[in-house]
C-alpha cells in the first residue's frame, strides 16, 4: 500500500461486505487509501463487489442497503458505521450508472440545488453553489431546462453537477458511461478532465470502458475475482507494468493496450506499454519494423495475447460464411421498401430502404434518437409497419400476426427482465416450445439442451431475475431462439453489461451466425462492430446514411462524424500510420499481425483480413 | 448497528411506496375507464371490479410488511389518478387503502398474517356497499339486486386481496424492493438458492 | 419567490404536452391560476359534502352552473377545457341518468306517470327523475373537482401542502418522485406489452384472456418499478435527503389574502344555493 505523505481522505481497512440473502463476500477484506485530488481507478472483474464497495463510501452501506460489513471505511476522520449518510454527503458525492435515476425534480437548476437545500443552506449559498457546479460541467445556459430534454451524456454531467454541489472532497463515480453513445461518452469524461485539472477534488471511479477513462487517472486500485485487493498502485505500475497479468484475471485493458500485446507478440518493440489509442500510434511511429523471430522474453507474453474480444470459436469458422456470402446475398431475406414510421405525433423514420441477406451478421450504429429502434422493431413488427414496407422471408410484416412472425424473426429487447413471463428459467425457455404444441418430454429434452448451450443448466429452477446480468442476457437470447427463428435482432446487447459478458455474448451470436442464424444486432460498442458485423447500417435522425461492408463504412471517418459517431479505438490508433503502413488499414485486432507460429487463428485472420478489405 | 438519524422512515421506503403507487395507478387507470363504461351502462356490475381498488395497498403491506405503506401507496395513486381523473381521484384510492391497511393498523402492526388482508377486505365489503348505495341512491333499486350487489362486492374484494398477494409473493420471489422491506433475522440467512 | 418566477415561466412551452408541468402561463383573468392549491381544494368541500345526501335535481343544477361559471371565467378556455364541460360531463350526466332510470325499482315510482311502454315493461316518469338527479348530482360533484384540478399542477399541489399543511416534506418529495415516474413507467409498460407479445404470449381473445394478459404486465411492470425507485432512493440519500426536519424552500406556493376571499365568496355562494333550495328533496 503506498502511504502517501498527505493525511489520507479516504481510509479503507479489511472492508468486507455481505449482502443480506447472500452468502459470500464481495469485497472481501480490501484495503486502500485516497489522497486528497488523487484520481484513483478502480478495476476488477464483473461481481467483485465494485459498485457494493462505492456505496460503502458514503454510508449507504449499511445504513440503506441491508448488508453485513466487516472492517471499517473511515472519511475525512469520520467512520461511515457511525456517521449518517446525509452527513457523509458532504465529504463524499456519488455519480451513479444510470443518469435518469438520479433526477428528482422539473429543472436543472432546481436539481442541482436539491443537494445544498437538504443541507439546509441558505438561498443565496444554494444559488451560488448551483451556478457554480452547473458552470464546471458547461451546463449553466441550460440551467431553466427539464433534466428530461437532456441527452444520456448531459443528464450523466447533470449528475456530476449534482455532485459536486454537495462541496464534497471526494467524487465516487460508478460506471458513468455505460449506456451512453460514443459523443455522450466524450461529453462526461470532458467534464472529468476538467474537473480533474483543477485538482481540488479526488475522484474514484469505476469503469469498464477504460478506453476513455485511462488518460487522467493517477492510480490504479484492483479487485480479483474474490473480492480481494489484487493491486494498488499507480497506472505505470498496474496497468503498463503489470497488463499480462490483469489481464489473465479477466480484468478488461484498454483496446489500445491488447493490441499492443500482440504486436509486441508479433514482434513490434513497445515500451512502455500503450494504453490509449494516441499513445500506441505514437508509440508505432517510433517502434522499428519487427524482427521476425521473437526473443525468449516475448514468449511470456504469448501466453495470454490471443485478444478476448474475439472467442476462438468465432475465429475458426470465419472462412466457410465468407464463401456462402455472395451466392445468398442475392436473396435478401429482409426487405424494407421507403418505410417511414410514425411514432407519437411525429415521424421517426423517414423512407428507408434497406436489403439483408441470409446468414448476413448486421450492426445498426447511431447516436441516440437515431431512431435504431424504431428501424429494428419495425422490422421484426414489434410496431407494426405500414404494409407491404417488411418482408422477412416471403411475408409481409405489416400483415402477419404475432405467431407468425415470432417464428420468422427473435427479438431480444434491450432490458431482457421486460421479455420474462415465467417463474423459472426452465419455463421461460420451454414456454416457445409448448406454444407449438410440442409433447412436454420433447420440450423438456430441447429447453435441457439449450440451457446447457447458454451455460444456464444449473438455474434452471431459478427465478429469472434473480439471475446475474450477463445470465439474464443469455437467457432472453435463449427464449428469442427457441422458435427456431432464421433471424435474430438484438437491441443495445451489451447495454449495461461489462466487456467480458458483452464479449462472450457475442461470442455466442456468432457462433449461431456460423450456423446459419441471420442476426442484426444494435450497439453503441464501435470496437464490437467491427470486430463481429460483416455489414454496418449508419443512422442519423431517422435515415439510413450508409450501409456497406463495415470496413468500408468505418473507412469513411468523416462520415462517422457526421453521424454523431466516434471511431472504434483501434481505427482511430492506427489509421495514418507512416511508419508501418501495413498496420495502417487494420481496423479489427484479429487482423493485427500475430506471433509468427502457425496456429489456426494465424490461418484465418489474413484470409479473413482479405475477404473483408 | 446502523445508526439513522432519530427513528425516521428510509427513503427507499418511501420511494418504493411511490413506485408501487404510479405502477398501481397505472393499471388501475385502466380500471378506472373500464368501470366508469359499466357504471354508466351497468351500475351494478361496476363494483365488481372493486377489488382493483385494494391490490395496490395489499401488495405493498404486503411486500414491504411496514406501518403505513398502504396509505401512503393509495396517496400516490391518487395523486397519479388526479390530473386524469380530477382531485377525488385521491380520497377514493386513499380511501380504498384504508381499508386495506385496517386488519394490520387494528393490531398496531404487531403481527403480519395472510389472514389480516381477508379480514380488511371483509370490513370493506360491508362498509362500502352500504355507503355507495347511500351517494348513489341504490335503496331504490329492487332487494334482489341489492344482495346481488353486496355479494359481488364482497367476491370482487376477496379477489382483488388475493391478486394483491400473489403478486406481491411473486415480487418477493424475484427478490425486489429488499431495500424497504422489514427485515428479518430470516432475511438474512436466506441461502442464495 | 422573486428568483424561482422567471425559471418557472420558461418551462411554459411544454406544459401542453406533460399534465405535470410546473405551471401554466394566462392572463390575470383566469384568476384561478393565482389562487392557492389548497383554496380550491377547500373552496367546494362543504357543497360536496351535502351533494352526496342531496336528492332533488334543482341543488345540483345550481351547483353544476356555479362551478361551469367560475371554471369559464377562472381558466384558460382549452381544448381540454372545453371538452370536458361541453362534451364529457353533459354526456356523462346523460348516459348516467338513463341508466339509473332503468334500474330504479319500479314499484317506488309506479304512482307517477308512464314514460316509456315496451310490451309489460314501463319507464314511468319518476324513475327518470330519480335517474337524472343521480346524474346532474354526480356531475355537480365532478364539475366541482375540476375547480382545482384544471387550474394546478402535481407539484404545485404538493408544495403547498407541504408549506401549509406541514406535511412532511419528506412525504412531499416522495410525491414529487411519483410524478417523474409515471411518464417513464408507461413507457415501461408499453415495452413490456411489446416484448410479451413478441414472445407470442397471448394467444386468443376474450375478456378472461385479456384479464390473464394483463395480470402477466404486473410483476415485471412492477419489478422495475421498484428497482427503479430504490436507485432514486440511494441517489437522493446520497445527497442529504433528510438530513433535517426541513430543508430551504426557494419555490414558494404563498397563501394570500385573495385565497381567503376565494374561500369565503365560495362558500357564501354555496351556503346560497342550498338556503334557496332546502329541503334538498329530502324533506
Ligand atoms: N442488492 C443486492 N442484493 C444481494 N446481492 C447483491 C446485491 N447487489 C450486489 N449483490 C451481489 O454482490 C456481489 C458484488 O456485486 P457488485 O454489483 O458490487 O459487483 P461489481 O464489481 O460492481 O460488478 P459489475 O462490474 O458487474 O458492476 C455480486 O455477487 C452480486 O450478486
Ligand atoms: N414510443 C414513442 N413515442 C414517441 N416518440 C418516440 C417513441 N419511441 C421513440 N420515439 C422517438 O423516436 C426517435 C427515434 O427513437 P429510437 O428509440 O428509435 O432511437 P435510437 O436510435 O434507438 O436511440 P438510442 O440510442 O437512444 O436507443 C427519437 O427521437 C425518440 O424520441
Ligand atoms: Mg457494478
Ligand atoms: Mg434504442
Amino acid at each position: 500500500m503506498p502511504v502517501s505523505s498527505a493525511v489520507p481522505l479516504l481510509r479503507v481497512r479489511d472492508l468486507g461486505i455481505t449482502h443480506d440473502g447472500e452468502t459470500t463476500r464481495a469485497p472481501a477484506s480490501v484495503s486502500f487509501d485516497v489522497a486528497p485530488g488523487e484520481v484513483v481507478l478502480l478495476l476488477g472483474p464483473s461481481g467483485s463487489g465494485k459498485s457494493t464497495l462505492s456505496l460503502a463510501l458514503n454510508g449507504l452501506i449499511p445504513h440503506a442497503v441491508p448488508a453485513t460489513v466487516t472492517g471499517s471505511v473511515v472519511v475525512d476522520g469520520l467512520d461511515t458505521n457511525a456517521t449518517t449518510v446525509a452527513e457523509l454527503s458532504t465529504r463524499v458525492g456519488m455519480v451513479f450508472q444510470d443518469p435518469d435515476a438520479q433526477l428528482v425534480t422539473g429543472t436543472l437548476l432546481d436539481e442541482v440545488a436539491f443537494g445544498p437545500e437538504n443541507l439546509r443552506m441558505p438561498v443565496a449559498e444554494v444559488l451560488a453553489r448551483a451556478e457554480a457546479a452547473l458552470r464546471r460541467v458547461g451546463l449553466w445556459e441550460r440551467r431553466s431546462e427539464n433534466p428530461d430534454r437532456l441527452s444520456g451524456g448531459g443528464r450523466q454531467r447533470l449528475a456530476i453537477a449534482c455532485a459536486l454541489a454537495m462541496g464534497s472532497p471526494l467524487l465516487v463515480l460508478d460506471e458513468p458511461t455505460a449506456n451512453l453513445d460514443p459523443r455522450g461518452i466524450e461529453e462526461v469524461y470532458d467534464a472529468l478532465a476538467e474537473l480533474v485539472a483543477a485538482g481540488d477534488r479526488a475522484i474514484l471511479l469505476v469503469e469498464h470502458n477504460l478506453d476513455a477513462a485511462v488518460g487522467f487517472v493517477d492510480r490504479v486500485v484492483v479487485l480479483d475475482h474474490e473480492g480481494r485487493l489484487a493491486a494498488d498502485g499507480t497506472v505505470d505500475d498496474v496497468l503498463r507494468g503489470r497488463a499480462e497479468e490483469l489481464h489473465e484475471m479477466g480484468v478488461w485493458l484498454p483496446v489500445s493496450s491488447i493490441a499492443a500485446l500482440r504486436l509486441r507478440r508479433a514482434g513490434y518493440v513497445l515500451d512502455p506499454l500503450p494504453l490509449t489509442p494516441a499513445e500506441l500510434h505514437a508509440a508505432l511511429e517510433t517502434a522499428p519494423t519487427p524482427v521476425p523471430r521473437s526473443s525468449g522474453e516475448r514468449s511470456e507474453t504469448n501466453r495470454v495475447a490471443p485478444a478476448p474480444i474475439v472467442g476462438s470459436r468465432h475465429f475458426v469458422s470465419l472462412v466457410p460464411r465468407s464463401l456462402t456470402d455472395q451466392e445468398e446475398a442475392s436473396f435478401p431475406l429482409i426487405t424494407v421498401r421507403d418505410l417511414s414510421l410514425r411514432r407519437g405525433r411525429s415521424e421517426v423514420l423517414h423512407g428507408i430502404d434497406l436489403d439483408i441477406g441470409r446468414g448476413e451478421f448486421v450492426a445498426i450504429v447511431g447516436a441516440n434518437g437515431a431512431g435504431k429502434t424504431s428501424l429494428i422493431q419495425a422490422m421484426a413488427g414489434v410496431v407494426p409497419p405500414p404494409r407491404g414496407a417488411v418482408t422477412v422471408d416471403g411475408i409481409d410484416v405489416g400483415r402477419a400476426d404475432a405467431r407468425t412472425l415470432s417464428s420468422r424473426i427473435g427479438f431480444v429487447f434491450q432490458n431482457p427482465e421486460h421479455q420474462f413471463i415465467a417463474h423459472t428459467v426452465f419455463d421461460e425457455i420451454a414456454h416457445g416450445l409448448r406454444l407449438q404444441h410440442l409433447p412436454e418430454d420433447e420440450v423438456r429434452t430441447r429447453a435441457e439442451a439449450l440451457l446447457d448451450r447458454f451455460g444456464l443448466a444449473g438455474r434452471a429452477e431459478s427465478h429469472p431475475f434473480l439471475l446475474s446480468g450477463g445470465q439474464k442476457r443469455r437467457l432472453s437470447v435463449g427464449t428469442a431462439l427457441v422458435a427456431g427463428a432464421p433471424v435474430l435482432v438484438l437491441d443495445e446487447p451489451t447495454f449495461g453489461q461489462d466487456r467480458a459478458r458483452a464479449d462472450e455474448l457475442l461470442g455466442l451470436l456468432s457462433e449461431l451466425n456460423d450456423d446459419g442464424t441471420t442476426i442484426i444486432v444494435v450497439t453503441h460498442d464501435m470496437q464490437l462492430v467491427t470486430e463481429y458485423a460483416d455489414r454496418t447500417v449508419v443512422m442519423a435522425d431517422g435515415r439510413v446514411l450508409v450501409s456497406g461492408p463495415t470496413p468500408e463504412v468505418f473507412a469513411d471517418a468523416a462520415l462517422i462524424e457526421r453521424a454523431g459517431l466516434r471511431l472504434p479505438p483501434l481505427r482511430r490508433a492506427l489509421h495514418g500510420l507512416q511508419r508501418h503502413p501495413e498496420l495502417s488499414r487494420i481496423a479489427r485486432l484479429t487482423d493485427l499481425p500475430d506471433a509468427p507460429t502457425p496456429t489456426p487463428s494465424g490461418v484465418a485472420s489474413p484470409a479473413r483480413a482479405g475477404g473483408a478489405a | 448497528m446502523s445508526r439513522s438519524n432519530r427513528a425516521q422512515v428510509s427513503t427507499a421506503y418511501l420511494l418504493t411506496c411511490a413506485a408501487i403507487g404510479v405502477a398501481g395507478g397505472i393499471v388501475l387507470a385502466a380500471g378506472w375507464w373500464i368501470s366508469s363504461m359499466l357504471f354508466i351502462t351497468v351500475p351494478l356490475i361496476s363494483v365488481a371490479i372493486a377489488g382493483l381498488w385494494l391490490m395496490p395497498a395489499v401488495i405493498a403491506l404486503r411486500l414491504i410488511q411496514r406501518p403505513f405503506a398502504g396509505l401512503l401507496v393509495g396517496l400516490i395513486s391518487g395523486l397519479v389518478l388526479a390530473p386524469f381523473f380530477t382531485v377525488g381521484a385521491i380520497g377514493t384510492t386513499l380511501w380504498w387503502a384504508l381499508f386495506a391497511e385496517l386488519g394490520f393498523l387494528l393490531v398496531l402492526y404487531r403481527f403480519w398474517h395472510t389472514w389480516q388482508h381477508y379480514a380488511s377486505a371483509l370490513i370493506v365489503s360491508i362498509v362500502y356497499p352500504i355507503m355507495a348505495a347511500a351517494s348513489f341512491d341504490l335503496w331504490t333499486i329492487p332487494l334482489g339486486m341489492q344482495i346481488a350487489y353486496f355479494g359481488v362486492t364482497l367476491v370482487s374484494c376477496f379477489a382483488g386481496t388475493w391478486l394483491g398477494i400473489v403478486v406481491a409473493d411473486r415480487l418477493r420471489k424475484a427478490g425486489v424492493a429488499k431495500l424497504a422491506r422489514r427485515r428479518t433475522p430470516v432475511a438474512a440467512a436466506e441461502p442464495a438458492a | 419567490m422573486t428568483e424561482s418566477a422567471p425559471l418557472l415561466a420558461v418551462q411554459a412551452p411544454d406544459a401542453r404536452f406533460d399534465p405535470y408541468a410546473q405551471r401554466i402561463e394566462a392572463s390575470p383573468v383566469r384568476f384561478l391560476y393565482a389562487l392557492n392549491p389548497l383554496a380550491k381544494l377547500a373552496a367546494p368541500l362543504p357543497a360536496m359534502i351535502v351533494l352526496i345526501f342531496v336528492r332533488d335535481a334543482a341543488t345540483p343544477a345550481a351547483f353544476l352552473l356555479l362551478a361551469y361559471a367560475v371554471l369559464l371565467v377562472g381558466a384558460r378556455f382549452t381544448r381540454v377545457l372545453a371538452g370536458v364541460l361541453l362534451l364529457a360531463l353533459p354526456l356523462g350526466a346523460l348516459a348516467i341518468g338513463f341508466g339509473f332510470s332503468l334500474w330504479t325499482d319500479a314499484s317506488q315510482v309506479d304512482d307517477t306517470p308512464v314514460f316509456w311502454q315496451i310490451g309489460g315493461w314501463t319507464l314511468y316518469q319518476g324513475a327518470l327523475a330519480i335517474g337524472f338527479a343521480t346524474g346532474l348530482r354526480l356531475a355537480a360533484i365532478v364539475a366541482l373537482t375540476l375547480i382545482a384540478g384544471l387550474s394546478t399542477t402535481g407539484p404545485d399541489l404538493v408544495r403547498a401542502s407541504v408549506q401549509h399543511l406541514r406535511v412532511p416534506y419528506r412525504i412531499g418529495y416522495t410525491a414529487l418522485a411519483a410524478f417523474r415516474f409515471v411518464p417513464r413507467f408507461g413507457h415501461e409498460l408499453d415495452v413490456i406489452r411489446q416484448a410479451h407479445r413478441v414472445r407470442g404470449s397471448h394467444g386468443g381473445r376474450g375478456p378472461f384472456t385479456a384479464v390473464a394478459r394483463w395480470f402477466g404486465y404486473v410483476v415485471p411492470l412492477m419489478a422495475g418499478a421498484i428497482r427503479h425507485a430504490e436507485r432514486v432512493a440511494l441517489a437522493m440519500d446520497s445527497r442529504a435527503f433528510g438530513a433535517y426536519p426541513d430543508r430551504t424552500e426557494r419555490h414558494l406556493v404563498p397563501y394570500r389574502v385573495r385565497d381567503t376571499v376565494f374561500i369565503v365568496l365560495f362558500w357564501a355562494a354555496s351556503a346560497a344555493v342550498l338556503w334557496l333550495f332546502f329541503p334538498w328533496g329530502l324533506g
